[in-house]
């Protein structure tokens, strides 16, 4: 079994189906704070715990993106309330891991939700596009 | 240093939410000592900073949550209906009462806060008007001072002015700035003849560009131009300051084009300067335009300091660059090599004005804002604790009215109701304090403080005491507050305990406590090392006995003192009538006193010791003085003789050095009858005398050399600085010296009337302003520490009551109980001032260049301000224990 279908079998267990695919609750989280979209951005490629996802955002971003400790795990906690992002009990092999350590996964709420808001991005870019704004990549 | 650095985040972090804490705390440290372990490898500097940025993001999330569980309570209880302004009034009324019933309490919090937000305030003001505010120039970050680096030699300053030809050699080939100008540094003594009696001003000389670069313009009239300039000629211009104009011609408009007299001559007005317009040196009386040779042969003068504006674009590395590359190209404007290896090293030195005008001023400003910082945070955490003290005394009021059915909002609101009134009575006597202390600084401030005339306090202090006032309400009145409220603790009131709460908040008054005694120990150890710095100061022998001297200055002006023998002629009278007067010992003169500044420096060509080719001369100092000086100074006369009259009159071509330049080039032999030149004028030396810490009593001496008042150049003794010694208090003579001038000439000023004895206390005024003020606030902290132990201590002993009955009843001893109790203190005392001594040593380093005989880790300090708090601390716990020890078990037991 795939490791995403393994998170999606859980998810259904702690939200309602109907929740996570009722659009309106998706987008009542939009427009993400940039710092939350950051986190759903890194967790979608597998549980992090916080120091890692300050280390995979800035690489990501090729340095650029800096979290602050105190900011991102405001988000967290937020998130974690909010049910965009749950605690992982899938641990890394016992030589790397640290106990004291917590892990994050994203919910399949906060995947349709990181969808949502890159969707809305994709419509302002759109919007933009045949104005002389956009540059060409 | 992790660990300290990852236990004070674990601190912080605890004072997140409670739900935020449970949910993600724990974690959030950990993944923040991950994040630390990790930079640790890239470098101490790195991960410093990644601390630092952590760490204040921090707080900042901490602030933020906690606003917001305040707003969330504000929007509950405004839904409530209970936030209306009739509550509100009604709040405030409930405070009014409370606080009035509880007048220590009141009175306590208030003069805690008041001195706090006070000294807070007025440091600010001071800070302000220093540091911060810009200089009244247009555009003034972009103007600039520029000079050449020199190489590091002891017997001379570490930049240098240009000469003429340097100037104009800047002047024509710079690419970076965008306007040039010269100066001198030092205001020139004139005087005002004409219109009333004669005056001695103080002169300010500029090159018609500085006024340019400055760009401020006149308040009348105009500036000078290039048209205006006569070189080698006496200027046929003038600009007034502000004051001169009024004090002196009414504010009358039509001073403009009129000439003023001025020894010598006339010179004609063009212009008003306005008010406060104070470069390059403050309380100038007017202004005379430069005129600087480009064709100038004279390069041992180096006394046109440069300004220049960056060009648009320019960056002061820029300007840096360009001024190296002029340096290096020296040699076009005349510049033999030796200069090269001797003196310049060809580095430029350009730094903004304003970094010049503050000077060494911003390190001191700022340790002091860091000191009044630190008393603030103590008194916050005792006014803190004092609350804690108040809610705990609440208990059952507050068990009360919840039972009753008063809502939590409510309790929260009269507790904030009642903090944040102090905090606002608080900063309005803190205001009230801030301007007396602002005006106490500004009157005993030495003059070394830059651009004390601008400081006051200002709108944005009153916005800084604002910010000062709301955040030490929030600190000491919200934390309470909270806590207060919280369902934790409303539980544990219901359930009629108090042990869970207590505990809760013993531990933060105990962590309060803590952080009051490290933070005071700091301030002490501080104020220690200021303390012993000054002692040291005070033991150094200046060289010369500055007791019963009376000094004031003179300066002599063509036609009627022409240079020559008619100046040294009008001294040697002047020292006959000196003398003359009843109770005078001795008198004398010099061209510039000690620890005043003003020497001249030479470079000087010793025969015996011919420098080689390639080598610059030594540069020493040189003073000319009269007869009678060494004697009236109290200087010893070592060897051979002090000059005489025939020094004067003769020009023998006589000079005396100092016993350190004797020791450099002939310490086993006499250093009677060498020959020495300095800039072309040969002599030999006479005498040696005793060294004189010229430059500061904090400054070794320096080997210099005396000239008499004429030499075979004739000298330049316009001006002339005059030492009276008598037994009687130096400043009672000053009538009877008038007098004695007058009969030589009534028309002749004198100024800068001291004693020698303020002048060396001057001279050490930055050590003792600082000094003052640092002990102040080491005094205050000590005091509010030792409060908050008593307080902690008393509050303990009440909540053990009972334990230390059953004790008592069971047999222990009042002795054993004592020092139980005592023990409690001295164990909060020691951990404070553990983590203080750690601070101490840390915070210690910043003030490294304000010490003078001390290092910054000076064990005796460190020792004795431990041991002062130790004692305070056991003196401060000796009451409730005693009170421990004297408890009635029955009476007690009975009351619980």
């Amino acid at each position: 079994m795939h490791a995403q279908d393994m998170q999606l079998t859980k998810i259904d267990t702690e939200i309602p189906m109907d929740v996570t695919k009722n659009p309106e609750v998706v987008r009542s989280f939009l427009p993400l704070r940039p710092v939350q979209f950051h986190i759903l951005i890194s967790l979608s490629e597998g549980d992090r715990h916080g120091y890692g996802i300050i280390s995979d955002t800035r690489e990501r971003s090729g340095g650029e993106v800096r979290l602050e400790m105190g900011t991102l795990y405001r988000a967290l906690h937020r998130m974690l309330g909010s049910g965009l992002v749950a605690e992982s009990d899938q641990r890394p092999a016992p030589e790397l891991d640290d106990q004291r350590r917590r892990y994050y996964r994203i919910t399949e709420l906060g995947r349709r939700v990181a969808r949502g808001e890159v969707a809305r991005m994709e419509a302002l870019v759109r919007a933009a596009h045949g104005t002389g704004l956009v540059q060409p990549v | 240093m992790l660990k300290i650095g990852s236990w004070l985040y674990a601190l912080v972090a605890r004072l997140l939410p409670s739900d935020m804490r449970e949910s993600v705390g724990r974690d959030l440290v950990q993944a923040f000592e991950d994040q630390c372990r990790a930079v640790a490898r890239e470098g101490r500097a790195r991960a410093l900073g990644v601390w630092a940025r952590g760490f204040l993001n921090l707080c900042w999330t901490v602030l933020s949550e906690r606003c917001l569980i305040i707003s969330r309570h504000l929007r509950v209880a405004a839904s409530e209906g209970v936030l209306g302004t009739g509550t509100i009034v009604q709040d405030v009324k409930l405070a009014i009462r409370a606080l009035r019933r509880a007048p220590g309490f009141t009175v306590i919090v208030l003069t805690t806060l008041a001195v706090a937000i006070g000294a807070n305030t007025a440091i600010f003001s001071v800070v302000d008007g220093v540091l911060l505010r810009p200089l009244p120039y247009p555009d003034a970050d972009r103007i600039v001072t520029v000079a050449a680096a020199t190489h590091p030699a002891p017997e001379r300053a570490g930049e240098m002015p240009f000469s003429d030809r340097g100037y104009w050699h800047f002047v024509n080939n710079n690419q970076a700035f965008d306007g040039f100008g010269g100066y001198g540094a030092e205001p020139l003594e004139y005087a005002l003849t004409g219109d009333g009696e004669p005056m001695s001003v103080q002169a300010g000389v500029m090159t018609p560009s500085a006024f340019a670069v400055l760009g401020t313009l006149p308040q009348l009239g105009r500036l000078p131009t290039d048209r205006d300039l006569q070189l080698g000629a006496l200027p046929r211009v003038t600009l007034l300051s502000h004051g001169l104009w009024v004090d002196r011609y009414g504010s009358d408009p039509s001073i403009v084009g009129r000439d003023i007299e001025v020894p010598g001559g006339k010179v004609e007005v063009i212009g008003v300067m306005p008010e406060g317009y104070d470069f390059p040196t403050p309380n100038l009386d007017l202004w005379l335009p430069l005129a600087l040779d480009p064709e100038s042969v004279i390069f041992e003068t180096h006394n046109i300091s440069a300004i220049a504006r960056l060009a648009p674009g320019v960056t002061i590395e820029a300007g840096v660059a360009d001024a190296e590359r002029l340096i290096a190209r020296f040699d076009e404007a005349g510049y033999g090599p030796t200069w090269f290896t001797g003196v310049f090293n060809g580095k430029a030195v350009v730094r903004t004005l304003k970094e010049q005008v503050v000077g060494d001023a911003r390190r001191p400003l700022l340790i002091l804002l860091g000191a009044v910082g630190f008393v603030l945070l103590i008194a916050c955490s005792n006014v803190a604790n004092l609350f804690l003290v108040r809610a705990e005394a609440r208990t059952r009021e507050s068990a009360v009215r919840i039972a009753l059915g008063s809502g939590r909002g409510r309790l929260v609101r009269q507790v904030l109701a009642e903090s944040v009134l102090l905090a606002i009575i608080g900063g309005a006597a803190g205001v009230v304090l801030a301007y007396l202390g602002t005006m106490a600084l500004v009157s005993v401030g030495p003059a070394s403080v830059p651009r004390l005339d601008t400081i006051g306090v200002r709108g944005s202090a009153l916005l800084y005491t604002g910010g000062v006032s709301v955040f030490a309400g929030f600190l000491f009145g919200v934390l309470p507050a909270l806590r207060l409220g919280s369902e934790k603790m409303l539980d544990a009131l219901r359930d009629g305990g108090g042990a869970a709460i207590g505990r809760v908040r013993h531990r933060t008054r105990s962590v309060l406590v803590v952080a009051q005694v490290a933070l005071a120990l700091v301030l002490l150890v501080g104020s220690g090392l200021m303390v012993r710095s000054f002692q040291e100061l005070r033991a150094v022998d200046p060289g010369f006995t500055p007791e019963g001297l009376l000094t004031f200055t003179i300066v002599l002006f063509p036609p009627k003192y022409g240079l020559g023998e008619p100046t040294a002629q009008f001294y040697d009278e002047l020292i006959d009538r000196l003398e003359d007067i009843p109770g005078v010992a001795s008198a004398g003169g010099i061209s510039a006193l000690p620890l005043t500044g003003g020497e001249e420096r030479y470079a000087t060509r010793i025969d015996e010791f011919p420098p080689a080719d390639d080598e610059f001369p030594p540069v020493f100092p040189f003073w000319r003085v009269t007869r009678g000086y060494f004697e009236t100074m109290g200087i010893p006369v070592v060897e051979g003789r002090s000059f005489t009259a025939d020094d004067h009159n003769a020009r023998l071509g006589s000079l005396i050095v100092s016993q350190s330049l004797k020791d450099l080039y002939w310490p086993e032999v006499s250093a009677l009858g060498r020959r020495i030149q300095a800039s072309g004028w040969p002599a030999q030396s006479v005498g040696v005398v005793g060294d004189v810490h010229a430059a500061g009593l904090g400054f070794p001496a320096e080997p210099h050399i005396y000239k008499p008042m004429l030499d075979a150049e004739g000298g330049d003794v316009r001006r002339m600085t005059m030492v009276v010694r008598s037994d009687a208090d130096p400043l009672s003579l000053v009538p009877a010296v008038r007098d004695a001038i007058a009969t030589i000439d009534p028309d002749l000023p004198i100024s800068n009337i001291r004693s020698m004895e303020s002048l060396v206390a001057d001279s050490m005024s930055r050590t003792s302003f600082i000094m003052s003020l640092l002990l102040l606030a080491a005094i205050v902290s000590l005091f509010l520490g030792s409060v908050g132990i008593y307080g902690v201590i008393s509050y303990i002993v009440s909540q053990r009551t009972s334990e230390i009955c059953v004790r008592l009843a069971l047999g222990a001893d009042a002795g054993a109980v004592h020092t139980m109790v005592l023990m409690e203190g001295m164990k909060l005392a020691a951990t404070g001032v553990v983590i203080g001594l750690l601070a101490a040593v840390a915070l210690g380093r910043l003030l490294t260049s304000l010490l003078y005989g001390v290092t910054s880790f000076d064990p005796l300090t460190l020792v004795g301000g431990s041991v002062i708090f130790l004692a305070v601390a056991a003196l401060a716990s000796i009451i409730p224990a005693k009170r421990a020890a004297g408890t009635e078990p029955a009476a007690a037991l009975q009351s619980t």
